[in-house]
């Protein structure tokens, strides 16, 4: 009964092409918005034997499980039909693809329960879903400008079009983890993650040992350069430490997160993906993301009419 | 009081009469111009006849349209506004004026045509009212206008009622300088009506004088009249003189047009006596001077009065077509849909387009707001939502949960 009536919620018309962890996020706010009535209704309608606020509680936990699992079934989908492993050349050194889609996977199986990082994995399977990655990389291989510089000359990732395509998704394929939130004494009594710890990078150092050793006490054949690549995502794009693909993919993580299905430029207006890049033009410092490449991402959306 | 939404439902006669209505607006315009171009390429009796009693059928109905639509808003208290802004000065004076002075009249010679004869011709050849049925013709242009408000071009109300008014300011404009020069005669049309009475009055009376003049008896007289009038009007035919009969004392003394062509294109009957032979054409003007009487095609000057109708009409349909399809694109692109970007993004937490600002257009005012918009309050907005301070419930209600 529960679960019918957390997807009748959830195929709410209002939340007509959003995220499903945007849909969360949205839900959550409403009960935390309505508290006193939604413990009323919880413990009337949904859990009967329980009181006000321990049936709101339980109301959010079942759609957090549902959610989790919705997101979880969606990668397990997305994911193996959107890489393309055998074509990865060996001397990459990333070992074998279908090594590192199985680690991925149990990665996500055990970080789900966080919301920020099934969030983020959400947010992965739209960069897959939507072509995000093959779309944007193939503008930077036919422009050659900036972006393609940094990454194949910066960052010395000497690939041809497709294989960088799928480099890079691998790559984003681990970033999710870094929305975990772990409790690290020396920061303070709150779990963090990389995210809550973008202007503190000794802080975030300290997150990025413990976070790497949880990985590896996961998943300890987890190549580490994918890990070390994946773990510069959330850096900010000023900081010594920031790499080209980690920048590239900290803007195209952010650009899913806001992603509608089916959104289209209003008449009068510019379309989503180009707004979306212009308006973080402006917000590149407070963000921390790198303002030249949002040019670039900028100007290709309007070629692509994005 | 009443709402906009009032109003407009208080002006509705129903979605079954709105469209016969529309569909009836459409004919009206084009038996319009079909019976300008009926005078043009000289129709036959017959065809116009069928056109000027679709005319009045039309004035007709919208006639009862204006009618009913006025004691239907009056019943809602919506009259003044009927009036004012759903356009009723606009049905008021393209159906009952036209009704008493153009296709009623008309149509009244049709089925009677001895009134027009009873009035001594006066009621035909009266200037003024002959000018007022001329003029008034034009004002079925004015549904031109009618259609116009009942075509929503674009989804923006503000847009359509935008359009609307220039398109009326434009037609009135146009039809008033239009009436103005026609009822003054700066078209130069009734001078050239004055100028052929005259000619053709002096020339009646030219003829009665020698010919009563000759002291002849009234058979010679006549031959007399039409040697006279034969040696005037040699080489003259049909074509290069407006003159259709003669007659003098009665008897026919000249005849420029065959019998055939007659029947055929005028309200022509032979078996009547000579001041009856045309009784109820409006294309024959008689000019009685004693005995003479001569019959004049007034078909010349209609045909260059329809070919001005016709310029004004295509020259109108041009205006509200560019107003409707050019202008109102341009307006919508650069105003009403700047406006519909910036009131989303205001008013809407999920919504973060960003509005397309025409280059060559950055300096207007709408696209200035339009720049603060994208370059301050779409960054806030997003800034906001980054920063996880977003309180979006996504429009969720409390009924989604109890439902």
């Amino acid at each position: 009964m529960i679960s019918d009536f957390i997807l009748k919620l959830i195929s709410n018309p209002n939340f007509n092409g959003q995220p499903i962890s945007m849909i969360e996020q949205q839900i959550s706010n409403f009960v935390e918005q309505n508290k006193q009535q939604m413990s009323a209704i919880a413990s009337q309608k949904f859990y009967p034997g329980l009181t006000g606020d321990k049936a709101t509680e339980r109301l959010i936990a079942d759609i957090r499980t549902y959610i989790s699992q919705s997101i979880l079934n969606k990668a397990k989908q997305v994911v193996p039909s959107s890489l393309d492993l055998p074509t990865l050349p060996e001397s990459l050194g990333i070992g074998s693809g279908e090594t590192v889609l199985a680690s991925t996977l149990l990665l996500y199986e055990k970080i789900a329960a966080h919301r920020e990082a099934r969030q983020m994995i959400d947010q992965y399977c739209i960069l897959l879903d939507e072509h995000y990655i093959d779309r944007y990389t193939g503008a930077v291989y036919q422009e050659k400008g900036y972006m393609f510089n940094e990454l194949f000359r910066v960052q010395k990732i000497h690939l041809d079009l497709p294989n960088m395509c799928e480099y890079i998704k691998l790559c984003a394929a681990i970033t999710p983890v870094t929305a975990v939130k772990l409790a690290i004494p020396q920061v303070g009594a709150q779990p963090v993650n990389a995210y809550d710890l973008k202007d503190k990078p000794a802080q975030q150092k300290l997150y990025f040992d413990k976070l790497t050793q949880l990985v590896r006490s996961i998943t300890p054949e987890l190549n580490n350069e994918l890990l070390a690549a994946a773990l510069k995502v959330p850096l900010s794009a000023t900081e010594n430490n920031a790499s080209p693909i980690g920048k590239y993919l900290a803007i195209l993580f952010a650009r899913a997160k806001d992603f509608r299905k089916g959104q289209k430029a209003e008449k009068g207006s510019e379309t989503p993906d180009k707004s979306w890049f212009s308006v973080q033009i402006k917000n590149a410092a407070f963000m921390g993301f790198d303002k030249r490449m949002l040019e670039e991402f900028n100007r290709h959306a309007f070629t692509m009419k994005a | 009081m009443e709402t906009k939404k009032d109003y407009h439902s208080a002006n509705n006669l129903g979605p079954i009469v709105e469209n016969f209505i529309i569909a009836a607006i459409i004919f009206a315009l084009f038996i319009t111009v079909l019976d300008e171009f009926a005078i043009v390429f000289e129709f036959s009796l017959t065809s116009r006849n069928i056109i000027l009693i679709a005319s009045f059928a039309t004035d007709l109905l919208f006639t009862f349209e204006f009618i009913a639509r006025s004691i239907v808003t009056r019943r809602h208290g919506a009259f003044r506004h009927y009036m004012m802004h759903q356009r009723g000065w606009v049905d008021l004076i393209s159906s009952i004026p036209l009704l008493l002075l153009s296709s009623g009249p008309e149509v009244l010679l049709l089925v009677f045509p001895e009134v027009g004869h009873g009035a001594g011709l006066g009621f035909m050849s009266s200037i003024k009212i002959v000018k007022a049925v001329r003029v008034s013709r034009i004002l079925r242009l004015l549904r031109l206008l009618k259609i116009m408000g009942k075509i929503q071009n674009t989804d923006s109300h503000m847009a359509n009622r935008h359009i609307a008014m220039v398109s009326t300011i434009a037609t009135i404009a146009f039809i008033s300088i239009y009436s103005i020069m026609a009822f003054s005669g700066m078209l130069s049309l009734g001078e050239l009506e004055s100028q052929q009475e005259r000619l053709y009055r002096q020339l009646a009376a030219n003829i009665q004088k020698t010919a009563a003049a000759s002291g002849k008896t009234q058979a010679e007289q006549h031959d007399i009249a039409r040697e006279q009038l034969t040696a005037l009007l040699f080489n003259l035919n049909e074509s290069s003189s407006t003159i259709v009969q003669v007659y003098y004392r009665g008897r026919l003394l000249l005849a420029n047009y065959k019998e055939e062509r007659l029947k055929t294109h005028f309200r022509y009957d032979p078996a009547r006596s000579a001041g009856e032979v045309f009784q109820g054409d409006q294309h024959i003007h008689a000019i009685a001077e004693d005995d003479v009487l001569i019959y004049l095609s007034t078909w010349p000057i209609a045909r260059e009065r329809a070919k001005v109708n016709i310029t004004v009409f295509f020259g109108i349909c041009a205006v509200i077509l560019s107003f409707m399809f050019i202008y109102s694109r341009h307006f919508v692109q650069n105003v009403t849909d700047v406006i519909h970007v910036l009131n989303r993004g205001i008013s809407e937490d999920a919504f973060t387009l960003e509005v397309a600002i025409r280059e060559d257009f950055a300096n207007d005012e709408i696209f200035q707001l339009a720049r603060n918009y994208n370059e301050i309050l779409l960054p806030e907005k997003m800034k906001k939502k980054a920063s996880g301070d977003s309180t979006d419930t996504g429009g969720l209600s409390m009924d989604d949960f109890l439902k």
